[in-house]
C-alpha cells in the first residue's frame, strides 16, 4: 500500500512540476536517475547479503540459538543485531519468539535498537553517502546507545 | 557505459557465481537465498525510485534558505523537532533515508539534525511501535521509545561535536 501511495505522490509531483517549469523538472528527473544508478550496485549487494544471511541463519534458528540468559545472551543479541539488518516486520516477530524462548527483555531492547540503527551490512552504502568517518562515529554512538538502553531497561523492568 | 550500470552488472555476476557455487552442495539453500535476494530487490524498487524522484523535486524547487532556516545552525529546538517529525513520518528502510540526509546537508542543515533524522527514521516509526507493542508488550515499547528519543538527540549533538562537517559524497547525488 505504502509504495503505491509514494509512487502516486512522486508522479503527481512530477506532473505539477512539469506543468510549471519544464527545465527544472528535467533537472529533477536526471538527478533522480543518476543517483539511482549510483545507488543500484550497493543496493544489489545489500539485498544479496541480507538474503543469504537470512537463508543461512533462518529466524527460527536464531531464536533457538539465542535463548541464552544473562550477560552472554545480552552481548550476543546486541552483536547479532549490529551485524544484521533485518526488515522491521520480521524483526519484531523474531524478538517476540526470542522472548518466548527465554531471552530477557533488556537484551531484546538492545537487540532491536542495534538491529534497526546499526548495520554492518548497510555500512558500505552509508560510507558511500556520508564518508567513512561519519559512518563509523554514527554506528559506534548508536551501538553505545543500544547497550545503554538495554542496561537501563534492566534497571527499570 | 555508465559506471553505475557497469558495477551493477559485476555485482549481479558475483552474486550469481556465489549462488552457483553454493548450489552444488546446498541446492535448497541457494534457491531460497536467490528468492530472498529477488524479493529484497523488489522491495527496494518499490520504494527507492519514488523517493529519489521526490528528492529530485525537492532539490529543484526548495531554496537553500528554507532548509537552512528549518534545519540549519540557528534552527534550535524547532530544527530538532522538525528532524524528528520528518524521520518518524516516513516509511521505508534506513538506506532510503541516506539520499535525503545528503540533500539536507548540502542545503545547509546542521549535522545534529541530519543524524537525529536518520535515528528517528531507523527506530521510531508509529506503525512499527504498534507492532513492537503487539509482540513485546506496550510497556516495553513505550519504555524503549522514552529512552531512544533522548538518546537519538544526544547522538546527534555528539556526532556534530566530533564531525561537524561530514564530507557528503556529491557523486552519489550529481555524478
Amino acid at each position: 500500500m505504502f509504495p503505491i501511495v509514494l509512487l502516486a505522490v512522486a508522479l503527481g509531483g512530477v506532473a505539477i512540476s512539469g506543468f510549471r517549469d519544464r527545465a527544472r523538472t528535467r533537472a529533477a528527473l536526471s538527478y533522480a536517475a543518476t543517483s539511482g544508478l549510483n545507488l543500484l550496485p550497493p543496493l544489489l549487494a545489500l539485498a544479496a547479503g541480507v538474503g543469504l544471511s537470512m537463508s543461512v541463519i533462518p529466524p527460527s534458528a536464531i531464536a533457538r540459538l539465542f535463548d541464552a540468559h544473562g550477560t552472554v545472551g545480552f552481548f550476543l543479541l546486541a552483536g547479532l543485531g549490529a551485524l544484521l539488518t533485518i526488515p522491521a516486520p520480521i524483526a519484531y516477530p523474531l524478538a517476540g519468539s526470542l522472548h518466548h524462548m527465554g531471552a530477557s527483555l533488556p537484551a531484546l531492547a538492545s537487540f532491536i535498537t542495534t538491529l534497526t540503527m546499526v548495520g554492518v551490512l548497510t555500512s558500505p552504502l552509508e560510507i558511500k553517502a556520508f564518508g567513512r568517518r561519519f559512518t563509523i562515529i554514527r554506528q559506534s554512538l548508536s551501538l553505545i546507545l543500544a547497550l545503554l538502553i538495554g542496561a537501563l531497561m534492566g534497571v527499570v523492568l | 557505459m555508465n559506471p553505475g550500470i557497469r558495477s551493477s552488472i559485476s555485482v549481479t555476476a558475483v552474486v550469481v557465481l556465489i549462488h552457483l557455487a553454493l548450489w552444488v552442495p546446498f541446492p535448497e539453500l541457494a534457491v531460497q537465498s536467490v528468492r530472498q535476494w529477488v524479493s529484497g530487490i523488489g522491495q527496494v524498487l518499490a520504494i527507492v525510485p519514488s523517493v529519489l524522484i521526490l528528492i529530485g523535486l525537492f532539490d529543484a524547487w526548495v531554496p537553500k534558505e528554507v532548509v537552512e532556516r528549518g534545519f540549519g545552525p540557528r534552527s534550535g529546538l524547532r530544527g530538532v523537532l522538525l528532524a524528528l517529525l520528518l524521520g518518524t513520518g516516513s516509511a521505508g528502510p534506513l538506506y532510503a533515508a541516506f539520499p535525503i540526509g545528503i540533500s539536507l546537508l548540502e542545503k545547509g542543515a546542521r549535522t545534529a539534525n541530519v543524524v537525529i533524522f536518520l535515528g528517528a527514521w531507523a527506530t521510531i516509526k508509529i506503525p512499527m511501535l504498534m507492532m513492537e507493542s503487539a509482540f513485546l508488550g506496550t510497556r516495553f515499547a513505550m519504555l524503549r521509545l522514552a529512552m531512544t528519543l533522548p538518546g537519538i538527540i544526544a547522538c546527534g549533538f555528539a556526532m556534530e561535536f566530533m564531525d561537524p562537517r561530514p564530507a557528503t559524497e556529491p557523486c552519489l547525488v550529481r555524478a
